[in-house]
């Protein structure tokens, strides 16, 4: 098939998940949740001044336009104003969006590129020592809970040993550096256990194919069995996960943005959390989710550019 | 041969899991913790985890074996009351879980059609909302407590489930023995209840295993971003209170209660590998 | 005379498993000539392919362990040789093909690709001569248009093709020996005629040795000059093809050409049914005292069954081997 066949495909099939995502969001922030107002305006307001407000976040429209208001959000990216701060929440998120990358971005780079390289050395040496101590400790480091890291952390290289900055976050390149760099390392070991067992399974999965006892009975040495042989054919599975990751990543950063001070998305989420701001909540949930099927999009694409009996079948 | 799961494979993969030890101490633990659930629940143990017995911010000592918080509460007694709480969430949160996605992948699966794609549609749109943002909208919406914590951990692991046990029952429904009993009359129910579903009782063992640990782990972050539990201890609570406490050099419920929560998901951590590699049919060839 | 290029004295290969260490290549030693085929056949489980894996030493480890024996070839003691000594071989003097052509080709690259790796680590030679290689062998096994031909991957190719790429890639280093494992097992009825039909013409032209692993007995009469019968890790027959096939002298040898089935059948005479050998292969960790073939045998006998050991494999007839209390008799003993 085509590729751009399957991409209009892939394009037609998102349509009814993007209803029912805006139906579910709809559902619960406009239907479960209620009416605001009360918690806003605290127990004195008038009626009329209820109204005023209810008018002003739009919920005195019928049922549908509520849920038509949802959708066009989500392509307008217009999510009106924090109930805290005022302030449009757009811009908000634009500029949040930036600072966590700076935090995500470079801490994804290194985590894929040290689990894979841990994977490969994992299989590499399959069944023996190195190996089982690798699980062994990925296991155990993805038993501790994250906010043991990053208490610990936190408290033991800023605090006492001084080496880097408590909490606080300074833009422009490179004053923000200093306060990255802590936090990046414990979003490398939060996530660094996982990834390596799944890139391990992943290769190791491959191993035991046909094609690598044709490789090695070619007289290839195992290096290049691993990496040229098995690596291109794990290469798939590898993508997906890379792609999947990235909307993911900008939320876990949620604990080690608020602890660090650091104002991403993760830190307007908290912030919003803390303050009950409803419309900051809300517009975060629709936005991951936007990108969210986008790079699912993107992956499933990829997947048939990589592999060869995909692409021309 | 009605069945691609004969008992002796049950045993054979059981006696296999029970040769290693560490298999065997981890089952330990989670029985261990369990009990220690169930005696919290009734009353026996840490009953009195709320009063105040020391001093504030005593440090372990013979009197007091994990020390006192701030108000001078025993610290050992809220771990065991916190162990009630996240043994309570992950088997509850689990059942809810499982009976879903094995209903809606069951039903899927086996019969197709419109009701198939109804099932697929809404897990996808369940799945394209990132895990952490819907769980933090449930629980910021139906409000503090433990039933929001059900509800909110239930939603979000059905999920995995479901897909797993529709892929299988896809799988296995056109298999001989079904088309066998077909041949002889059975209903679509009893095939379903009776001979299908034993053959993917390995992904709802596998799978509980998770989604337990899983469970207790969102708990606790719940639980410390003020999402979750209020009204009792919870190991986040106390990880959420060690953030000031570090600061005055009180160290204790902080390292405890990771310890108490570390050992409890490493246990099932390797309860599910062991689970995994005795129990899944691909791996087992090997 | 013709000149022996490969030989196999005693090896011994091991495996440790959950229910302890069983020996499926339990002692075989055979001799490969230049130009000749050796056939060696079994049921599943009787070790052949091991013993081919042995050879080529990629009998995984630390699970599987090749214990003593020795593998001659061109005067070296393959089993003596470093990892690396070893790789030149592989590939280069002894080269395997394997019965699953399906999954045996690396999906994701293309074959023209395949071929070009197998030239190129033996040889150092450039790219474009690589290629030019690669066309040429994908000439020799009869594949059209093969600078097309090249380019593809190999899914879009018939299991045939792709057999005959492995064929082209294991003899891209024109290698002494040829191992086959179950080549053809794999394919319809036609093709494995043709691609049997082209490995007999290739070894004229190469005057390659050929090992040839196959359950098939009719195989084993097509092609094998001659043949080593293997059941629970030993030799148990070896004999040239025709005198195996006209004279058997092992009673699991006899029970494996009875359940060929046969045109005879049926005309004309009294129905005789398909003879099987009833029982099945042993547990190899739990191999009786004596003959491993005793619970199967219809002429067992006491003896058979313990103080002296397992019969030892000795020549019964010139040049004709048996491992047998009491092998059959032809009209050649006295």
């Amino acid at each position: 098939m085509n590729l751009y066949n399957y991409i209009f495909r892939r394009l037609l099939y998102v349509i009814p998940i993007v209803m029912g995502v805006s139906l579910l969001i709809f559902v619960i922030f406009n239907v479960v949740a209620g009416d605001p107002t009360a918690i806003l305006l605290g127990k004195h307001a008038s009626l009329k001044q209820m109204a005023e407000l209810r008018h002003e976040l739009g919920l005195d429209r019928s049922w549908l336009m509520q849920y038509l208001d949802i959708l066009k959000s989500a392509f307008t990216f217009n999510f009106g104003r924090s109930w805290s701060t005022k302030q449009l929440i757009a811009p908000m998120i634009g500029t949040a969006a930036g600072v966590s990358f700076t935090l995500v971005i470079p801490a994804f780079i290194v985590t894929s590129i040290l689990s894979i390289s841990i994977a490969l050395i994992a299989a590499f040496y399959r069944g023996r020592l190195v190996d089982r101590s690798l699980v062994v400790v990925s296991v155990i480091m993805m038993s501790i809970s994250g906010l043991t890291y990053i208490l610990l952390g936190q408290w033991l290289f800023a605090y006492k040993l001084g080496w880097f900055e408590i909490a606080g976050y300074e833009y422009g390149f490179p004053h923000f550096i200093p306060y990255i760099v802590l936090p990046g390392i414990i979003l490398v070991i939060l996530s660094i256990g996982y990834e390596v067992r799944f890139y391990r399974t992943v290769i190791l999965d491959e191993m035991y194919q046909d094609y690598v006892r044709t490789a090695r009975a070619k007289g290839l040495p195992e290096w290049m069995v691993l990496f040229k042989h098995i690596l291109k054919n794990a290469m798939v599975s590898i993508i997906t996960n890379l792609i999947i990751q990235l909307p993911a990543l900008l939320l876990g950063t949620l604990l080690v943005e608020s602890f660090f001070g650091i104002p991403g998305l993760g830190g307007i989420t908290m912030h919003a959390i803390n303050n009950s701001d409803f419309p900051i909540i809300k517009a975060m949930t629709i936005i991951s989710t936007v990108f969210y099927i986008i790079f699912n999009l993107i992956t499933d694409v990829l997947y048939t550019l990589v592999d060869p009996r995909i692409r021309l079948s | 041969m009605t069945r691609a799961f004969t008992k002796s494979i049950w045993i054979q993969a059981f006696s296999r899991m029970a040769k290693s030890k560490l298999t065997i101490t981890a089952l330990v633990v989670v029985i261990g913790y369990s009990l220690i659930a169930l005696l919290a629940h009734w009353g026996i143990l840490a009953n009195d985890w709320q009063l105040e017995i020391g001093n504030s911010y005593e440090a372990p000592n013979i009197h007091h074996w994990f020390g006192t918080d701030i108000f001078g509460r025993s610290v050992f007694a809220k771990i065991v009351k916190s162990t009630e709480v996240a043994m309570n969430v992950g088997f509850v949160v689990s059942i809810i879980a499982i009976t879903i996605g094995v209903v809606l992948g069951a039903i899927g699966g086996y019969f197709g059609g419109v009701v198939d794609e109804l099932i697929v549609w809404i897990y996808s749109t369940l799945a394209a909302i990132p895990n952490i943002m819907l769980l933090i909208s449930l629980t910021f919406i139906l409000g503090k407590g433990i039933l929001a914590i059900y509800i909110a951990l239930g939603m979000t692991n059905w999920v995995e489930i479901c897909r797993l046990i529709r892929g299988e029952v896809i799988r296995q429904k056109d298999r001989e023995y079904v088309q066998a009993a077909t041949a002889i009359g059975a209903s679509s129910f009893s095939k379903l209840a009776l001979h299908i579903l034993p053959n993917v009782m390995h992904i709802v063992i596998i799978q509980f295993s998770a989604i337990f640990q899983s469970a207790i782990k969102s708990e606790v972050i719940l639980s410390y971003l003020g999402l979750g539990i209020q009204n009792g201890p919870s190991w986040g609570v106390m990880i959420n209170d060690a953030k000031v406490e570090l600061m005055q050099g009180a160290w204790w419920q902080l390292i405890f209660s990771t310890m108490a929560m570390f050992l409890i998901v490493l246990a099932f951590n390797i309860l599910s590998d062991a689970l995994r590699d005795a129990l899944d049919p691909k791996l087992r060839g090997k | 005379m013709p000149e022996k290029i490969l030989t196999v004295e005693k090896l011994v290969t091991q495996f440790n498993t959950e229910q302890g260490v069983i020996t499926p290549v339990n002692g075989v030693s055979f001799t490969v000539y230049k130009g000749k085929t050796l056939g060696i056949v079994g049921e599943s489980g009787s070790g052949k392919s091991l013993t081919a894996l042995s050879i080529m030493r990629l009998i995984a480890q630390p699970m599987g362990n090749i214990v003593s024996g020795h593998i001659w070839l061109e005067g070296q003691d393959l089993l003596q040789l470093s990892t690396r000594a070893m790789r030149t071989i592989r590939g280069n003097k002894i080269s395997m093909i394997f019965q699953e052509p399906m999954t045996s080709l690396n999906p994701v690259f293309t074959v023209g690709y395949q071929i070009r790796e197998a030239i190129t680590f033996h040889q150092k030679v450039s790219r474009k001569e690589a290629e030019n290689q690669a066309i040429e062998l994908l000439t020799l096994v009869g594949i059209p248009a093969p600078e097309k031909r090249i380019h593809e991957y190999p899914h879009q190719l018939s299991g045939g093709m792709r057999q005959r790429i492995m064929i082209a890639m294991a003899l891209s280093s024109r290698p002494a020996v040829l191992i086959a494992d179950e080549p053809t097992t794999a394919l319809d009825v036609t093709i494995q005629a043709q691609i049997l039909d082209l490995m007999a013409k290739l070894q004229e032209e190469l005057e390659m040795g050929i090992i040839l692993i196959t359950h098939d007995l009719g195989v084993v009469a097509e092609v094998c000059h001659e043949v080593a019968v293997m059941y629970a890790g030993k030799i148990i027959e070896y004999a040239p093809v025709e005198e195996l096939f006209k004279y058997p002298k092992h009673p699991y040898t006899q029970g494996l050409l009875a359940s060929i089935p046969s045109l005879e059948m049926g005309q004309g005479q009294t129905h005789k049914r398909l003879e099987t050998i009833k029982g099945v292969v042993p547990n190899l960790n739990q191999l009786p005292l004596g003959c491993s073939f005793q619970d199967r045998c219809y002429k067992v006998q006491q003896d058979c069954k313990g103080e002296q050991g397992p019969p030892p494999l000795e020549e019964k007839v010139p040049n004709h081997l048996a491992a047998c209390f009491h092998p059959l008799k032809d009209h050649r003993d006295k």
